[in-house]
Order: C-alpha cells, then structure tokens, then sequence
C-alpha cells in the first residue's frame, strides 16, 4: 500500500517535471529555427564588448595609414595613390624588416606605373600581401603577382549590419579557391619565424577535414550549431574573436613613421604592418560597437582593423595558443538542459514565491557568468540566449506551480483538520454517551435493582409485612427518581462524581481511591439487604493506592465493581456472621477481596448476572485479572487482582 | 468518670475551631477539669499545622468545617485534610474530633483505624458531660469511634488485629514475639490491643478498676462473640 502510493507520488513528479522537458524541447527546436540566433549574437556581442580587462593589447600588429602626402584625390570621391609613391612607402617600410607587410590597397586605387613601380617591389619582397575582391566587389588583383601574395579582403557581414564572421577562404567567381588576404598574411607570418623550432604552415584540418589548420591548430567552422541558418554559411567562415581594447592595434601614418627611424625600429621591425589608404570607408559595425560608442564616439570601424582581427586571432592562436571561438553540439545541449533542470528543481521545490525568484535569479547570473568565463577564457561559445529563455520560462511556471500546490496543500490540510475535528468530537460524543449509559444503567443495577430483588425475596419468603413493603417501596421510588435527577444534573455539572441513588448522595470522584471504597463500603452496609442482616464481624481494611492508571473513570468503575461485590453479599450471602472486605498492596499489584461465610448458593446466578459483566470491564480495563468462586467451608469469594503501574 | 486531677501540669491542648462560640464553650470544660494544662488555640487549618509543628500536645481537639487559610471559606474538605495531616505526620497524637459533620469521618475511617494515638468522636449536640468523657478519653490514648461504623457491619477489624487475637490467644505468645512475628513494632501491638479493647467494648478504665485482667477478658469476651474460633 505505502510501496504504492510512493510509486504514485514518484509518477506525479516525474508527470510535472515532464512539462519543463516539454519547455526545453520546445526551446531547443525553436533555436533550430533560428528564433533564438540574434539573441544570441546579441550576447555574443555583450561578451566581446566586456571583456576589457582581460586583454593585453596585441603588440605585434601595426596599421600603417598612407596619408593626404602620398594620396590624391578628396574625401568625397575616393582617395588613390600613385604606384611610385607606393612603391616608396612600401620600399621604406621593408627596409625596416618587418615580418610581413599587407598592402590593404584594391588595385583600382592604384594609379600610375604599376608593373614597372611597383611589381618589382613585390617580387623583390614575397612577405609582401595585397587584396583583391572576388565577392561583393570583385576586383582582380595587380596582374604578375604570385598566388601567395594576393589573398581576398571581402567580409561578411550579418543581417543585422555587423561583422562577426571572417571568411577565411571561398571561391571567386571562376570557382578558384581563393585564400583570404589575413590567411595570406598569417601564412606568410609563419615563413618568416619558426615557432618552437617548427616552420607552421597552412594544411587542411583534421578533425574538420574542411577547414583550415595551422600546424597544431585548427580554426573552427562557423556552422549551423552558431546559430546561423544554413543559407547564410557558405566557404570556410570562422568567428572573429574581437580583441576588446578601445585602441587594439598601433595605428600610424606613413608619414608620422617614416620620418622617425626609432618609431620604424619599434613599430615594424619583426612585426605584422598593415598598410591602408587614407579614407578608407569606416563603415563596418563590430560586436564592439556599443563600448566604442561610450568611450570612443565612433561607431564604425574600416575594413582594415577588421584585417586586423582577424589576422591578430589566428597568430595568438598559434603563438599564444589562445582558442579560437569553438562550440560543440553535446556541450550545448548539456549546458542549456543541466541549467534548466536545476532551474526546475529550485523552483519547484521552493518553500515560498520570494526564495523561488532569489534562487532563479542566481541561476540565471550563474548561467550568464558560465558561459561569460568559456567564452573567454576557453573560446567556448555556448547558447546563452536560448538557455536563459529555458531557465526563466521553467523558473517562472514552476515557481507558479509549487505556489499553487503550497497553496493547495494548505487547503487540504486545514480540510483535513477541519475533518479530524469533527471526527474527534463525533468519537468523543459518542463515547460520553456511551459512558453515560454505563453510568447510569450501573447505578439503576446497583440501587433500585438490588433494592427490588431483596423486596422480591422477602415478599416470596412472606417474612415482610405489609408496611415494610411500602417502606421498600418508597426506598425504590427514592432512588429511581434520584437516579432521573442526577442524570438531569450531570449534564449541566462538570464534575466527576459517583451516584449512589441509595444513600440519595454522590462521591466525588476525585478523593482518593481507598477513601472512595470506604464510602461505599459504608454506604452498602447501610442498606437493609438480607446478607448483612446477620453480621457479627467485618475485617475491613483499603490501604491508600498510588497509581498512574487511576483516571476518573477507572476508579468510577473499581467503585462499581466493589458495590456490585457487596451487592452480591447482601443479596445472597444469607445467614453470613463474617465479612471481609478488604484492598492491599501486594508488591506491584492491587488486590481486591469480597468474601463472606453466608449459604453460598449463588455461584450460577453470579456467572450470569451483571456482576460479570463489571468483573469483565475491570479486568479489561485495568488489566487485571478477576476471580470468583465458593469460599471455605462456606460462603462466596471473589477478588480482583490488577496491576499498578502500566 | 468524673473530675480528673492527676494531668501533668505542663500538658498542652490545642483547640482548632473557627466558631468563637464553640472555642470559648470548649475552653471552658477544659479548664474546669483540666485546670493546669495550657491551652492552644487556632482558627484554621494552617494555624493548627504550625501549632502542631511548634509545641508537644498532649491532645489536639479538631474541627471539621474549618477554613484553610485565613480569608478563606470554612469547608468539611479542609478539615478533613487537616486529620489527615495530622494523622500522618503525628501518628501518636491523641486526637479528638469535635464536629457536626461526623459522618464525613467514614471517608478517612481506615487512617483512624490505623491511627496509633487516642481518637474519639464527639458530636457538637453532645451535653458537656459526654463532651468531658469523650475528650477524656482521648486524652488518656483511648478510641471511641463507634459513631461512624457501617450500621450493619458488625463490629470491624483490620485484618492485623485479629491476627493479634490469633497469636496471643492460639499460639500463647507475648506481645514482643507477637510484634517479631508481625513486623512491627512493640507500641503497634499495644495500640491494636487498645483498637481491641474498642472493638469488644472494653474499657480498660473500669474493669481495671473492677479488678480485672484486660488480656483475659479480651479472650473471654473474642470467644463470646465468635471472633476466636
């Protein structure tokens, strides 16, 4: 029955737990459908856009802007640059030997003698990178360059305007494989400097055969699992792991670094230069926009220092071995379904609505700081966005849940109470009536009733005249009216008391036992009954009883039992001379004597008559034990023996 | 019985009476019979307790219907717990109860069977004369309880007391080994012998006076009534 009703409540919980896992399917199916992706991007974003702190500036890139001494044209229509001017500032910065120098510069802004100025330039240098555009706005590069020092400079950009994702590699419009220009430059970075006595060089990855690898690292795919619809991933994209300086990179002009040999010494020397053209749109938005728009008042940033980001990631990736940003499917699940089921369990099992919205408010920051820290410091990108949607949306219907039950668990508790009240006071009443009808029809058996035996017994006999008779009589009508009157009182008077209709009095039950036996001892030996007639001696002794089972209606039914003894006594005991009537301690136990020395024929009539019944209720409700049999040589014995202490 | 001369003058009574009338009615026969004895005085129960605490009695005469404290109502209950203190803590005290509510005396009757001091009842509707002996009587470590016997019991005894009868009369012995035999002390056997005397309506004054030996006659007397076999 308990095995059962545990199996109950166990199907109970494990049915109300299912509408959270119904939640989390639900969540889970509608991130599949992209609902949750700009959420997350938004998140995404908030972490880069925090994480100030955590970031030394990244030293080994210079941007390099080519100024209004070597470029021509306005702001309006676009700046260009003449191939020999170019060509110089290049020449210059190479001289400084620099790791690798990227020429940021579509052709089409270059003016002038390109093959005679500037190839030579680039032949002479093939740690020289420049752009080309294949996607968007396809431009060829500067014609008689090597593959590996063109690399593409096109960017994606997310539907909501902002650059997230890097394209890494893709295919032009003549469906080559075309690498990005920031993989041209890491590429052409590594031949330039052993990294723990290793030249790193770009193969395919292994995990990921589709991706790219540097040496030990391989970068991460931007797949489906990020969020984005399939529609929007195409080539190799990686996620751009925005370094969160105001001021990431050195930036300098060409001419600010030409005129200074030290700055050259420190700014290029060994490092990665990116050259750029003044006037370069700035018209990309980055995660870091928001920072930027408090402390920097500028809300876009150029191509160019995205070039850098890119390029800055993967170097530190490989030298530093900083992670790239990575997910994993199974890490996701995990992290999105472990937060929602303790957000379940807290909530629902909360004591009150207020603990409840504390501990979803500390499992929220808890979940948020989480995926904050991975992010950071592992690279590990989880889906917050949708995690915090299932862990609020369970907090919230369980937190409503386990308030309706508290609610409901009080109302059937005070139901129950209510009922268990009634209960008592219905048991109770129908035991006062109970005891009130033993009380009453023990006093009627007791007084009127032995009163009408000893009449009928001398009436029989015809040893009673007349007058007597009528004295019996109006004894009877005495008690019998008694008897009514008492029961009228008692149930107005509280008090515990004994009737004893032929005294015409009651005892309280409240003195002590042996001085209540007493009394009715006296009491019945007042009476007029044929038994005592004839007594010469009494032996009578009660010595004082100390026990804890004396309750009122113990000793209202030991002094029952003592008057139905003496009853019997003076009913049938004819002719006895000698009484004995007495109650000792014997050792733990209490013991009750009646015997008298009269005819002794009354045996069979006590067996059936009410004074077994009182033997019975005493025996059981004292547990005692009681005995009755024909005394020696003559008479009647019996003798109640009980324990007590319990 | 008449006027008694021979108490000692240092003996003490005290009187508990809540009623002026009755005190100084009391006091009056105690000093015309008793005229070197001091007498006590109290008004309630705890007066009476401290009385009893602070002096040797030779009698403590008490009501029944007396307050327990002062301010408080007079109450059969409260003189009934005095008895039994006094009963309990004093129980060589002579005592002699004087009340009209003598019936309510049944209630502590197995304690004043037991008690090993003088008792007597006497009732306030008593003549002055009776009043005396009765008081007397106690004085002297005599019980006079008949009053408040059961009307057909016959005469009573505590079980231990014919076992007395028994040992002295059937086995011949002495008090000592009767009071070996039974456990007790020398001064019990005495006074069951006393509750004897009571119970066969004996009174040791006058037959000793008549010249007779009390041990006989109990025997003579116990054998009479069918009490010795």
């Amino acid at each position: 029955m308990e095995e059962q009703s545990r199996w109950k409540a166990l199907l109970e919980k494990l049915k109300t737990g299912l509408w959270g896992f119904g939640i989390v399917a639900s969540v889970i199916s509608a991130r599949s459908l992209g609902v949750f992706h700009i959420l997350e991007l938004m998140a995404l974003d908030r972490s880069f856009a925090t994480q100030l702190s955590f970031e030394a500036i990244a030293k080994s890139i210079t941007i390099v802007e080519i100024g209004s001494v070597y470029a021509e044209g306005s702001e309006d229509q676009g700046y260009t640059i003449n191939a020999t001017a170019l060509a110089e500032v290049l020449n210059d910065i190479l001289s400084s030997e620099p790791a690798v120098v990227g020429a940021d510069i579509l052709s089409y802004r270059i003016t002038g003698e390109i093959q005679s100025e500037l190839v030579p330039v680039f032949e002479k240098h093939p740690n020289l990178i420049t752009v080309e555009g294949i996607i968007s706005n396809p431009t060829e590069p500067i014609q008689g360059l090597s593959e590996e020092q063109v690399g593409f400079n096109d960017l994606v950009i997310d539907r909501d305007g902002t650059v997230r994702r890097a394209l890494l590699g893709a295919y032009d419009t003549a469906n080559q494989y075309q690498n990005s220009f920031a993989i041209q430059v890491v590429q052409s970075y590594f031949k330039s400097k052993e990294f723990e006595g290793n030249f790193v060089e770009l193969d395919n990855g292994i995990k990921d055969p589709d991706t790219m690898r540097f040496g030990e690292v391989e970068i991460p795919r931007v797949s489906t699992e990020y969020g984005y619809a399939s529609g929007d991933i195409f080539d190799i994209q990686t996620l751009i792991d925005y370094r969160g300086q105001v001021k990431p990179f050195e930036v300098t002009s060409a001419t600010d670094l030409l005129a200074s040999q030290e700055k050259q010494n420190e700014l290029v020397k060994d490092k990665v230069v990116i050259v750029s053209l003044v006037g370069a749109p700035q018209e990309y938005k980055t995660p870091l926009v928001i920072f930027n728009r408090v402390l920097a008042n500028s809300q876009l940033v150029s191509g160019v220092e995205i070039q850098a980001h890119v390029i800055s990631q993967v170097i530190k990736a490989i030298e530093a071995k900083k992670s790239l940003i990575w997910t994993s499917s199974s890490i996701q699940y995990f992290f999105l379904i472990f937060f929602s089921v303790i957000s379940i369990a807290v909530s629902r099992f909360s004591k009150d609505t207020i603990s409840g919205f504390i501990r979803l408010s500390i499992i929220t920051l808890s979940s948020i700081l989480l995926s904050y820290i991975l992010l950071l410091q592992m690279g590990l990108w989880l889906p917050l966005a949708a995690t915090l949607a299932s862990v609020v949306a369970n907090g919230l219907i369980y937190i409503n849940y386990a308030q309706n039950e508290r609610r409901w668990t009080k109302l059937v508790e005070q139901r129950d109470l209510a009922l268990d009240k009634e209960r008592h006071i219905s048991e109770k009443l129908a035991f006062e009536r109970q005891k009130t009808i033993e009380n009453v029809f023990d006093s009627i058996h007791n007084g009127p009733l032995q009163t009408l035996a000893n009449l009928l017994r001398l009436t029989r006999d015809e040893t009673i005249e007349i007058p007597e008779v009528c004295l019996g009589l109006e004894d009877l009508n005495r008690e019998i009216r008694y008897i009514g009157d008492s029961i009228k009182q008692d149930a107005t008077d509280k008090k515990d008391r004994l009737d004893v209709s032929y005294a015409g009095t009651k005892f309280d039950l409240d003195i002590p036992l042996q001085e209540l036996f007493q009394e009715i001892y006296d009491a019945m030996l007042s009476r007029p009954l044929l038994g005592f007639s004839n007594l010469k001696f009494t032996i009578i002794s009660f010595e004082p009883l100390e026990s804890e089972i004396l309750n009122v209606e113990v000793k209202r039914k030991l002094c029952r039992f003592l008057e139905e003894a003496l009853g019997n006594v003076g009913k049938h005991a004819a002719g006895a001379t000698r009484l004995v009537v007495t109650g000792k301690n014997k050792e733990d136990r209490y013991e009750i004597t009646v015997a008298d020395n009269g005819s002794g024929t009354h045996t069979h009539k006590v067996e059936a008559g009410e004074g077994t019944r009182i033997g019975k209720e005493i025996e059981k409700l004292t547990r005692g034990n009681f005995v009755r049999r024909p005394n020696k040589p003559k008479g009647f014995f019996c003798q109640l023996t009980f324990p007590i202490s319990v | 019985m008449g006027p008694t001369t021979n108490e000692a003058p240092t003996s003490k009574i005290l009187i508990v009476d809540d009623h002026q009338v009755v005190l100084s009615g009391t006091i009056n026969i105690l000093r015309q019979h008793y005229p070197t004895s001091e007498i006590l005085t109290a008004k309630t129960a705890q007066e009476a307790l401290e009385k009893l605490a602070n002096h040797h009695l030779s009698l403590a005469i008490l009501d029944l219907s007396i307050p327990e404290s002062y301010q408080q109502d007079a109450k059969v209950e409260s003189g009934i717990e005095l008895l039994r203190q006094v009963m309990k803590h004093y129980p060589e005290q002579n005592i002699a109860v004087q009340s009209t509510y003598i019936k309510a005396l049944v209630r502590v009757r197995s304690e004043i069977d037991s008690h090993q001091g003088g008792f007597t009842i006497v009732d306030k509707s008593m003549s002055s004369q009776d009043i005396f002996q009765r008081i007397d009587g106690a004085l002297k470590g005599f019980s006079h309880t008949r009053g408040i016997k059961a009307l057909q019991a016959g005469i009573e005894l505590k079980p231990e007391w014919l076992e007395v009868l028994i040992l002295a009369f059937h086995e011949g012995l002495q008090d000592k080994a009767i009071a070996q035999e039974l456990n007790v002390q020398p001064s019990t056997i005495r006074h069951y012998w006393n509750k004897l005397y009571d119970v066969l309506e004996i009174d040791p004054e006058l037959e000793k006076k008549d010249g007779k030996n009390l041990r006989s006659l109990t025997e003579i007397r116990a054998r009479e009534r069918g009490l010795l076999d």
